[in-house]
């Protein structure tokens, strides 16, 4: 890959423009103009393109277009956003004139579960974006695509891992289990990972949100449906495409930390004698951060016949974050064909996704040692005093550990593939009735291998002479479906559609994990584990694990058009786990919804669509674990009997056989629209969602319970909210220059309506140093999600210390752990979310900048609370220097409300320019684009963090949703991007 | 007819469905990696791991921050002072010295769950080996040994439980209706209900000690719970049991058994499994029985060079000045403490903090001072004498082999004596068995007591006993517990017991707050 590294950087802009001069096959030129159809007038900025290539054309301000047609095509096709896209056949004639009528985002199709609507007779609140649509730039992750582009879905990874999973959180939250993601589906495949398909391969991206449209999915729609559809070939020319960029990430803040000067000044320990070269006055951040490189390649290459088509792609990313050795290499190929059969009757529909790659996720924890590291302490030294440590300057202190020596003396990276194959065949027995059946695979690995070298003092190498972790996880699960689909025409606009199916989804998970210690060289790393002398000493840890689950359901629903007026949908999924005792197997999800257009019905001037809807539907969710319902128990300590240690069980789980399903009723009321013209189209939408039955683990007393907790299904949550999509198409529509903008908007409120427990219950522990049993947030029956509880600061006194507010009134100020001197502090869950998308062409440019703001939740910034204060610690822990930086508070670091900021912000995403190349008829190209983007070029906000982004669960405790709004000292630092790309279409 | 036909075809799917057979629908869970009740408990051979969880869950009893954590810091002779930034943790372990522990406080929770769950394990265990013999599935004779030994830990844990907790729930059932919710049982009714358990089950039990008997309880185990009930017999339930105390001493003592060994620090080295002494131990291992964490819980972090420890400390619990001053250089068991200027393990190179606080007046060499310049916030990291009572072995894991005495024979001498002396404070036999125990540390004899006091009684035990667990229900029996300390600004009487935590009475809304919480 070092030949493409350098090709990308030095010439392959140069290379790909001098091809485009080439010329090849005899061709002519069409020309013509397009107009509205009812108003005879010009279209400015429609697109011409010819069928089976992506050659093209835009009409001018008056609808004229010219655009090269090449022997051999035979269809010319136009599109005007708002308008019905017609094929028109070529003849002879070199003047193709057409009128184009309004009307057709309404028949633009929505993929929704086990079938496809037109946009017109949606009911339920779904969001349906193209790939259009998408944030460009450095993007890696499909989750990255609809960031910010979504009315009520929330996306968010604070910092810029390169590895980072983006967290999904569909309309609030939904679950206090892991299940609290949406169920991913990929082009039918229900419950697989999102990374399975390269952001560059995807079509489109369909979201159901309420309970009305993802109660086909039952048991796993409580928090939404993510449903992919990826690109497919086309009848027609065989094309191939080359989509490509390079990127650079760099530091997008940091912290300030004292100097070297000012530590000293502030009563810090000057460790510059132990540095031979003296008066060090070390960048720690510095050494451990690095600018970014990174780069991806697509190619795809598609094509067909009238009976048959195919597209494969292959993608190559590789990329390095902030921190120096993290990063990825990833290759992914894919296939998808179809291919009919039978007279057309049946129908072979094939995908297949490989995913192949490695990570090295370096080690977050250097991010925090470089804040706290003493600024006059050298990095290495020849000090003997240092040997041990290989050189590196490290101290015996609690949490202090020279983030260099953990970057460069250790590694932690990993291996892994991922699968995707699925076939499907339709077939249609009669007129209208097709019958389907699917199979399905998903299949991944992950190995994951760490060394801590015999001079590492993290990860305890020094002490235990070199340690050696290796954890491998496979995962595989097959699914079965089955579907039949039956569609009855009464009359032209008047149908009825039903679908009845059956599901099997079986899934299967293993993995071993090794850890050794003692080995003779580094050399060997984590290699081989049998070389580390703790393994024939029988001294290395080793444990494994296996298990299955299956899901099995039927489903059946019924979809009705009258006149395109009344729509209506009813349907019902029954659906069984693995996961409940026999008598809680199985769960049934109902739902139903329906539509009326009023502009039908009313004749209303300038309205082209106001369709109310209303919904509801029942969805359920499973534990994220098996065999909760039953006592398990575990093997403990070694028991010392008869003279020698043999292995104890014992309970580790309370049973409950009742335990079943949770279950969410949601209804939906929402307006779409469309006035003027189709120029303003949107949809606003309004949710109040109860899901009940949530499980949680119940404290009970022992005795006589065999463990403190029982999974029980006793906690509601309640969330309502209100949902704004607004689009302005091309609003300014002037010679050469259009401007389209698009508002998103969402609100939304958690309450916990019931905890299951009479008191509040403190969680998130705030940690080392010196903050065990500090608690951030509390959360009780009836209370919004989200609450901080802590004292609050009066003033600092002259002698350094805090005096807190006597919240209680009791005269007494207690200003321990088990304060009663404690309140509400703030919330962290976000009041409203959105963002504003422009896109602007101006001839042969477009640029497109999207702002995403989120407003009113406010971030516990956790460096502020353990690195602020002139405290004792301060002589040997560096402080960090906000704006909130005070010298005379020297009281112990102690959460209370200062260390609770806003975070509300406004970000420039992405901003993207791109120059379209005018190309000869002649050239070899049909497309040939260049851009530069820039992701996260600034942010306004008064937080003093490195970023403002909501947390949805707390990181440090497994991402426990409810605890949202803690910025942990282990995130990730933010970094800002700037991408080059080219894409060209052959 | 078409339609019909057209109806059935729709119903194809289905019917194809429900003839594959009823795999289709089957949603019985395949068991891989779980162990449940039905497929667990069918061989002898895992009839005694099960028997196992009965005494794991005893090495909870080393480390930091349950039952033993609570009994130490509350008492006179160990603290955790808050380090600058280190060990603030919300004030919970300040509060524990001061005695001033919140019933949310997380370390009496762990206590409570140390306590009950142990004693829940033993009626779990009751109830399954109850009706396995009862099934004729197991051997009568080995199930009847298992339920004795099993009631007699159980005593030991309510036993512990009233000590610490004094009104507490009393569950002995196993099989109890769904949401049973036991009520607090008054502490005399506890103390009465361990009294006739030990009565009835401790002359069951094998009377070989050693062997294959290490670790587990036999008859003497049986014996010492009953001297140490009945030797705070009067705090439990107002009246003294001193005859029954001495009856159970003297059957110890004259089983011959038992002895002192040559010297003190045997009892704590690395290999103290064969020790005399021990009536009832914790069988640590550094592999196979991890637990014991004390080098972790006191050493400073540079500490691990002195030792080779394989992990890092966390410079946490020490000593107090006035404690470890009842110690003269003459007493052996002074090296139950780790004084002074530190080195490293070639015990040449000193031992440094280079980072150590400007305003530390012994500079970068680590030395542990008996002086604690202050409890909280500020005290300095080499602050405090750090507890030296077991061997730490060069090279140590995160976990010591050293066993753990939970009875040892001279706190049973010292029981004896105790009750002697209260009968008669000028008993000669109590002051000779008092001066038994005290000669074996002396390196000069000549100190021996010539008489005893209730004041160099508690020391004797404080010296003898430090870091054993008792000193809390010492102070208390002499009186003295709310007395002031260094550290301790004097306390009621309402706080010799502990809160009932918080967690255990949202979780069961029968159990009452002791008074004074």
């Amino acid at each position: 890959m070092k030949f493409l590294h350098t090709l990308t950087k030095c010439g392959l802009l140069m290379a790909g423009l001098l091809l485009l001069s080439s010329s090849l096959l005899a061709q002519r030129t069409v020309k013509g103009k397009v107009t509205d159809a009812e108003s005879s007038e010009g279209l400015i900025g429609a697109t011409v393109t010819v069928v089976g290539t992506t050659r093209g054309a835009v009409t001018d301000i008056d609808g004229n277009y010219s655009v090269e047609v090449p022997a051999g095509a035979t269809q010319l096709r136009f599109a005007y956003t708002g308008y019905a896209e017609e094929v028109i056949a070529l003849t002879a004639s070199n003047v193709v004139e057409v009128a184009l009528k309004a009307g057709t985002v309404l028949d633009e199709v929505v993929v929704v579960g086990y079938g496809t609507v037109k946009s017109k007779e949606v009911t339920s609140a779904v969001a349906s974006l193209k790939s259009g649509d998408f944030n460009r730039g450095n993007v890696t992750s499909a989750a990255q695509l609809i960031q910010g582009k979504v009315a009520g879905v929330t996306i968010s990874r604070p910092g810029s891992n390169p590895n980072g999973e983006f967290t999904i959180r569909l309309r609030g939250l939904s679950s206090l289990s892991s299940g609290s993601s949406p169920l991913i589906v990929v082009d039918g495949v229900p419950g697989v990972s999102l990374n399975l398909v390269d952001p560059n391969d995807i079509e489109s991206i369909d979201i159901l949100k309420d309970g009305s449209a993802a109660a086909i999915y039952g048991t796993r729609g409580s928090a939404g449906v993510v449903l992919i559809t990826t690109k497919k070939g086309a009848s027609g020319r065989t094309m191939a495409s080359y989509n490509g960029f390079v990127a650079f990430d760099q530091v997008a803040k940091r912290y300030d930390v004292l100097n070297a000067e000012e530590f000293v000044q502030y009563g810090g320990v000057d460790l510059s004698p132990q540095d031979p070269a003296g008066g060090t006055d070390t960048d720690w951040f510095g050494a451990i951060t690095q600018t970014g490189k990174s780069q991806a390649h697509n190619l795809s290459l598609s094509g067909g016949t009238a009976n048959g088509s195919y597209r494969a792609s292959f993608n190559y990313r590789s990329a390095e974050g902030i921190l120096r050795e993290s990063g990825f290499n990833r290759y992914n190929g894919g296939l998808s064909f179809t291919q009919k059969a039978l007279n057309n009757k049946l129908t072979f529909n094939g995908n297949f996704y490989l995913t192949t790659g490695d990570r090295k996720f370096s080690f977050n924890d250097a991010f925090r040692f470089a804040i706290v590291q003493n600024p006059t302490s050298a990095i290495t030294s020849t000090d003997p005093l240092f040997k041990r440590y290989g050189g590196y300057v490290e101290q015996d202190l609690f949490d202090y550990i020279n983030p260099v020596a953990i970057i460069d003396q250790n590694t932690n990276g990993g291996r892994g593939n991922q699968l995707l194959g699925n076939v499907k065949a339709d077939f249609e027995v009669v007129k209208d009735l097709i019958l389907s059946a699917s199979v399905a695979q998903e299949r991944s690995s992950f190995t994951q291998s760490q060394y801590f070298s015999k001079q590492s003092k993290f990860g305890t190498g020094v002490d235990r002479n070199g340690v050696g972790t290796q954890n491998v996880n496979n995962f595989v699960s097959n699914l079965l479906e089955l579907t039949a689909n039956y569609k009855i025409n009464f009359a032209k606009d008047r149908n009825l559609s039903l679908l009845g199916g059956y599901s099997y989804q079986q899934f299967d998970y293993n993995g071993l994990g090794i850890t050794a210690a003692n080995i003779v060289s580094n050399e060997f790393g984590s290699s081989n584990l049998g070389n580390f002398i703790s393994t024939p000493r029988g001294q290395s840890n080793i444990n494994s694990f296996q298990g299955r689950n299956k899901l099995i359901a039927f489903f059946g629903r019924a979809t009705v058009n009258i006149d395109d007026t009344y729509f209506g949908s009813v349907g019902l999924r029954r659906e069984g786990s693995t996961r409940f005792g026999p008598d809680n197997k199985w769960g049934v999800f109902p739902f139903v919804s329906a539509g009326v257009n009023i502009e039908k019905l009313v004749d209303l001037a300038d309205v082209n669509q106001l369709k109310l809807r209303v919904g509801y539907g029942v969805t359920g969710n499973q534990p994220n674990q098996n065999s909760l319902y039953r006592r398990t128990f575990v093997q403990g300590a070694q028991f010392f009997y008869n003279g020698s240690y043999v292995p104890s069980y014992g309970p580790n789980q309370n049973p409950n056989p009742n335990l079943k399903w949770e279950e969410k009723g949601e209804i939906n009321v929402g307006l779409d629209f469309a006035f003027a013209d189709y120029k303003i189209t949107g949809a606003f939408d309004y949710y109040n969602r109860l899901t009940k039955d949530l499980i949680i683990a119940l404290s009970v007393p022992v005795p006589p319970n065999l463990t403190p907790t029982t999974f029980d299904n006793i906690a509601s949550i309640r969330n309502t909210g209100f949902e704004a999509t607004l689009n302005f198409n091309n609003v300014i529509n002037k010679e050469n220059f259009t401007y389209t903008p698009g508002i998103v908007f969402s609100t939304y409120k958690v309450k916990l309506e019931d905890f299951g427990r009479p008191d509040t219950l403190p969680i998130a522990n705030a940690g080392s140093p010196g903050q065990n049993g500090v608690n951030y947030t509390i959360v009780y029956s009836g209370a919004q999600l989200g609450q901080f509880w802590g004292p609050i600061r009066e003033s600092v006194n002259g002698d350094g210390s805090v005096t807190y507010k006597d919240i209680n009134g009791d005269g007494q100020i207690e200003k321990d752990l088990f304060n009663k001197d404690q309140t509400k502090i703030g919330n962290g869950v976000p009041r409203f979310e959105l963002g504003i998308n422009n896109t602007f062409t101006l001839g042969k440019f477009d640029l497109n900048f999207f702002l995403r703001g989120v407003f009113g939740h406010d971030l516990v910034n956790e460096y502020r609370n353990f690195y602020e204060n002139l405290d004792p610690t301060a002589k040997t822990w560096n402080k960090i220097k906000t704006e909130y930086f005070n010298p005379n508070l020297t009281a112990q670091s102690r959460f209370d409300n200062t260390h609770v900021e806003k975070a509300t912000f406004l970000r420039l995403d992405n901003a993207t320019l791109g120059y379209n190349f005018r190309l000869a008829s002649s050239s070899w190209f049909t497309q040939a684009r260049v851009y530069v983007s820039g992701q996260n070029l600034f942010t306004l906000t008064n937080y003093t963090g490195v970023d403002p982004e909501p947390r949805l669960g707390d990181s440090n405790e497994g991402d426990n949703p409810l605890a949202p709004g803690i910025d942990r000292r282990s995130t990730y630092f933010l970094a800002r991007t700037v991408s080059f790309g080219v894409t060209f279409g052959f | 007819m078409k339609k019909l036909s057209l109806i059935g075809k729709l119903m194809l799917p289905a019917l194809l469905v429900l003839s594959f057979n009823n795999s289709c629908t089957n949603l019985d869970e395949k068991l891989y990696d779980t162990v449940t009740d039905e497929n667990f408990l069918r061989t002898e051979e895992e009839f005694i791991s099960a028997l196992g969880a009965a005494y794991t869950g005893l090495y909870g009893m080393g480390n930091h921050g349950g039952f033993f954590s609570c009994l130490e810091i509350s008492s006179d002779e160990v603290m955790i002072p808050q380090r600058g930034g280190d060990w603030g943790d919300g004030g919970q372990w300040i509060n524990a010295h001061r005695h001033e522990l919140a019933p949310v406080n997380p370390n009496v929770n762990g206590a409570w769950s140390f306590l009950f769950g142990g004693a829940n394990t033993c009626n779990r265990l009751i109830f399954q080996f109850t009706n396995l013999k009862n099934d004729g599935k197991v051997d009568a004779a080995l199930a009847d040994k298992f339920i004795a030994e099993l009631r007699v830990l159980r005593a030991l844990y309510y036993y512990w439980a009233m000590d610490m907790f004094g009104n507490v729930p009393l569950v002995t059932d196993f099989d109890v209706p769904e949401g049973f919710a036991p009520p607090t049982v008054d502490r005399k009714d506890i103390y009465a209900f361990v009294e006739s358990e030990l009565d009835a089950t401790v002359p069951l039990l094998d009377r070989t000690t050693g062997g294959a008997a290490y670790g587990r309880m036999n008859y003497w185990t049986g014996k010492a719970i009953q001297a140490k009930l009945y030797l705070n017999a009067k705090v439990y339930k107002g009246t003294p049991e001193y005859a029954k105390c001495l009856a159970a001493c003297n059957e110890i003592i004259n089983s011959n058994l038992f002895a002192l060994e040559g010297s003190y620090r045997n009892n704590f080295i690395t290999n103290n499994q064969s020790s005399k002494e021990f009536i009832l131990a914790i069988p640590y291992d550094e592999i196979f029985a991890g637990g014991h964490n004390i080098p972790q819980m006191t050493l400073h972090y540079a500490s691990q060079k002195t030792y080779n420890l394989q992990e890092q400390p966390w410079n946490g619990y020490c000593s107090l000045q006035d404690f470890y001053n009842l110690h003269d250089d003459a007493d052996s068991r002074k090296i139950n403490f780790i004084a002074g200027p530190q080195f490293e393990s070639d015990g040449i190179t000193p031992l440094l903090d280079p980072a150590a606080e400007s305003n530390d007046p012994d500079g970068p060499q680590i030395n542990f001072t008996p002086e604690i310049n202050e409890h909280f916030p500020g005290a300095l990291r080499q602050a405090g004498v750090r507890i030296g009572k077991y061997e730490f072995k060069s090279g140590a894991r995160a976990s010591l082999s050293n066993d753990w005495p939970i009875f040892r024979y001279a706190d049973i001498l010292l029981t004896k004596a105790e009750v002697l002396y209260r009968q008669n404070a000028g008993d000669a036999d109590a002051l000779a068995l008092v001066n038994q125990v005290r000669n074996r540390s002396l390196k000069t004899p000549g100190t021996a007591y010539t008489s005893l006091t209730d004041q160099n009684f508690l020391d004797e035990r404080g010296r003898e006993m430090f870091y054993e667990g008792t000193r809390r229900q010492d102070l208390i029996r002499f009186g003295v517990y709310g007395n002031p300390t260094r550290w301790m600004p004097g306390s009621a009487p309402s706080k010799e017991l502990f809160p009932i935590p918080t967690p255990q009475i949202n979780a069961n809304p029968n159990l009452r707050q002791n008074p004074g919480y």
